[in-house]
């Protein structure tokens, strides 16, 4: 395939009308003196016409060969072998990709014409990259064309459902780079720009999509609870109307329709059961309305991961209250290798393997008269406010294990130790009622379960989406950027330059020797 | 400027056809064949003198003081009478050297030598005094005015070592005015092949000199060119250069255009009282020599 580096210079062959035109202006013939040209100067006839001739002379065909042959060479042509092309594919599989077209989905039309392509174009030789994970490809080599879709609709849906994940460098590859897209992705044409593109494969033309863009829940403030928000976002350009179905595991929450203006975007709140560990919202059809294209954005599932919490020992019922009372908290009687807690109510030190909070019982109790002091490695425990004449010590003659966090009048009233492992022994009688009808006793026990667990127990906030990028199923169209020519070392490219300029030098000489004959 | 390998033109003057000539030249131009042999002492020709010479009819122009009434009532036509030139006179030889003058293989500037020589010659054999200049864009050559053989010898000295230009150069004629001397005869030698034809130059010389002379000489292959195929037509002197292709028609048409040339300068030439003879290479020197001095005695005989 012939190819031209600066095609500009092709206007050089405007000279060649210039050269016919000279040429009837050029001495033809033997140089003969004369005594005068008056004789001839103003001779009129068919034949001759003074100084110009009516027919150019003959050399200037070679000259304008010489000319054509010097703007070629300027235009530094090449020839581009393309027996030994290799293809770099990269396929956009996201979420859009999934949109169901009228012949199938937008990856099987990519597929499809992505293997016609190759075929038409004699390409047996090919690399499918994957657009949302860099680090997978397939190769195709010298197989069938089914072989190869059917490999490449596997190594596809053995893809992960990756959520908008960036796109490659702009590294100038080595191959022939094609992309396989619906131009969704409104970050593709600058990816396009930055990258040696040479083939866009672009398929899909729908653009009526309902998404599911959002849903989170959280305990709720107010009542016993989560409470949670849906997202419902229209992306297409008509009115779409749906019904969103919320749900737990074991009932429907609530269905509510909805009809969303283009481009609108509403939220929808709902409550959920304090024990719910799973929230599913669903976008459904109506009842004569076309599905929707893209259904993989339709639904969200939420789980609410809840903390296993062993409690063991008589740790009497204000305690064990407390802690059904947590939204968070799924509380066992036994310890085990799930338990992310273990709550020991007893005399002697457990001998739990996890970490655990050990609150001494059954010893003898003393009144705390001083106000207790919170150690610096308490960290936010300092914040609660004891009030002494409450606090009951138990066993506070025994030495405690580790660092203590909470002293009072020389008693050590709590003590952790981090290994090896993490514990934490509580002296306060938890048994007392001026310490558990306490209002800071249910904030002395998360507080405390807090500081062992590491993380916040109340208020944590639960949420799963699809980006607004993700359900966007519009396609854009995609420019290719030809500045970039991409290092294609497949691509055997002649460069035909010096033939033509050998030509030239060639058709120069034989000018210039025919000239001096002529002279002579 | 290489000399040509040929013999030199002036080999080809005979001195025996020179002296026939001279006699001829005696006859046509005094009137009257020499009595005695040896140099002639005095001029003997029509002009101003004492010496009775003959009469001739009045023309218009002729003082009236000349006419002879007696002649004149026995003939019943007026007559006038005509005396013996007793002085005599300065030659000018102007001879072009310009690169036209090299073209016909040597033949045209042959003849201009051998017409010079010769001219020389019978003016000096005459006993007047005979200068010679050569000229193309300017005077290249000058030999001041002579008389006897020795003016001679150094004449056919500068003649035998001047040769025409190859190339470049002109044709200018004016510039022989500032070497002329007024009332002196002039011979110009030149193939006039220019576009104006020299008819600036000679107008000047005639006004300068008593009496002109030009006499033209040209190939006789001047138009004539090769037929093979396109052609150059490189202008010898200018270089201008024109591309032809040489037909039949087209040697027809610069035949013609010299013709016209050639016609155009008589006319110039009898405007101005100019005597004017065109001969080309084919012809003799001698014949051109005996045309000339006879139109120069029919020319004398007008007023």
């Amino acid at each position: 395939m012939p190819s031209l580096e600066s095609p500009l210079w092709l206007l050089g062959l405007l000279a060649v009308p210039l050269v016919w035109w000279i040429h009837r202006f050029r001495n033809q013939g033997v140089d003969l003196p004369v005594s005068t040209v008056v004789l001839w100067r103003n001779i009129s006839c068919p034949e001759s016409r003074g100084h110009r001739l009516t027919t150019a002379d003959p050399l200037w065909r070679q000259r304008a060969i010489i000319i054509t042959a010097i703007a070629l060479a300027l235009t530094a042509p090449a020839w581009d072998s393309l027996s030994n092309r290799t293809v770099d594919a990269w396929f956009d599989h996201s979420l859009s990709m999934h949109t169901v077209e009228e012949s199938g989905t937008r990856i099987e039309l990519g597929i499809q014409q992505l293997l016609n392509t190759l075929d038409a174009e004699g390409i047996s030789q090919a690399t499918i990259h994957s657009l949302q994970d860099h680090s997978r490809s397939l190769q195709f080599k010298s197989q069938t064309a089914i072989q190869n879709r059917e490999a490449l609709q596997a190594w596809l849906s053995a893809a992960p459902q990756t959520i908008s994940r960036p796109l490659p460098g702009p590294t100038l590859p080595e191959h022939e780079t094609w992309l396989v897209t619906d131009g969704a992705d409104n970050r593709l044409q600058g990816w396009v720009n930055s990258t040696g593109v040479q083939q866009i494969i672009q398929v899909g033309s729908t653009t009526e999509n309902a998404a599911l863009t959002r849903l989170s829940v959280r305990p709720s403030l107010t009542q016993v609870g989560f409470t949670g928000i849906a997202s419902i976002s229209n992306q297409g350009q008509k009115n779409a109307t749906r019904w969103l179905q919320i749900r737990t595991q074991e009932k429907v929450l609530g269905r509510w329709s909805l009809t969303l203006q283009p481009g609108e975007t509403r939220l929808h709140t709902f409550t959920a059961p304090l024990n719910t560990r799973l929230i599913e919202a669903t976008l459904l059809q109506p009842k004569g309305i076309t599905g929707d294209a893209l259904a993989s954005d339709d639904s969200l599932s939420l789980s609410i991961p809840g903390t296993e919490v062993a409690l063991t020992g008589n740790c009497g019922r204000p305690m064990q209250s407390l802690l059904q009372a947590l939204p968070d908290i799924r509380l066992t009687a036994t310890a085990s290798t799930s338990s992310a807690l273990t709550i020991v109510c007893a005399r002697e030190q457990p001998l739990t393997q996890g970490t655990t909070i050990w609150f001494h019982t059954g010893g003898q109790t003393q009144q705390v008269s001083k106000p207790p002091f919170w150690k610096p490695s308490a960290q936010r425990l300092s914040q609660l406010s004891l009030q002494p004449v409450q606090l009951l010590a138990s066993d506070a003659q025994t030495p405690a294990v580790g660092q203590p966090l909470l002293t009072a009048d020389g008693t050590t009233l709590i003590s952790f130790q981090s290994t090896p492992n993490r514990l934490m022994e509580v002296r306060l009688d938890i048994t007392a009622p001026q310490l558990t009808e306490h209002p800071a006793f249910p904030a002395l026990v998360t507080g405390l379960m807090e500081f062992m667990l590491e993380h916040n127990l109340p208020g944590r906030i639960h949420t799963v989406q699809h980006t607004l990028q993700e359900t966007q199923i519009t396609p854009r169209p995609l420019q290719i950027n030809n500045s970039i020519r991409p290092n294609n070392h497949s691509t055997v490219t002649l460069d035909l330059t010096n033939w033509f300029i050998i030509a030239a030098l060639i058709l120069l000489l034989f000018d210039l020797i025919r000239s001096r004959g002529i002279s002579t | 400027m290489g000399t040509p390998a040929v013999a030199h033109p002036l080999r080809a003057l005979n001195q025996a056809e020179l002296i026939r000539l001279a006699r001829v030249a005696d006859r046509l131009l005094s009137g009257r064949p020499k009595i005695t042999p040896g140099n002639r002492p005095h001029k003997l020709r029509a002009g101003h003198g004492i010496e009775f010479l003959d009469h001739r009819a009045f023309m218009p122009g002729d003082n009236p003081r000349d006419i002879d009434w007696r002649a004149t009532a026995r003939s019943r036509n007026p007559q006038i009478r005509r005396f013996r030139n007793e002085t005599s006179s300065d030659w000018f030889i102007c001879l072009d050297r310009s690169a036209s003058m090299s073209l016909g293989n040597g033949r045209k500037w042959a003849l201009a030598v051998q017409l010079t020589a010769a001219l020389a010659y019978l003016l000096i054999h005459l006993d007047n005094r005979v200068g010679l200049l050569t000229f193309s864009d300017r005077v290249d050559g000058f030999k001041p005015l002579g008389r006897g053989h020795h003016a001679y010898a150094a004449l056919l000295r500068l003649l035998e070592s001047t040769h025409p230009r190859t190339s470049g150069g002109g044709t200018l004629l004016n510039g022989c005015a500032s070497q002329l001397q007024s009332g002196s005869q002039i011979i110009v030698i030149s193939d006039f092949l220019t576009a104006d034809s020299l008819q600036p130059g000679l107008k000047l010389l005639a006004g300068i000199g008593e009496d002109l002379h030009a006499v033209q000489v040209l190939d006789e292959n001047e138009t004539l060119l090769p037929q093979s195929g396109a052609l150059s037509l490189r202008d010898i002197e200018t270089n201008e250069k024109i591309s032809i292709h040489p037909t039949a028609e087209v040697q027809k048409q610069a035949e013609q255009q010299l013709a016209n040339l050639i016609k155009n300068l008589q006319l110039h030439c009898q405007k101005h009282q100019i005597a004017f003879t065109s001969c080309t290479t084919a012809d003799n020197w001698k014949s051109i020599l005996l045309e000339h001095l006879t139109s120069l005695g029919l020319f004398n005989a007008k007023p």
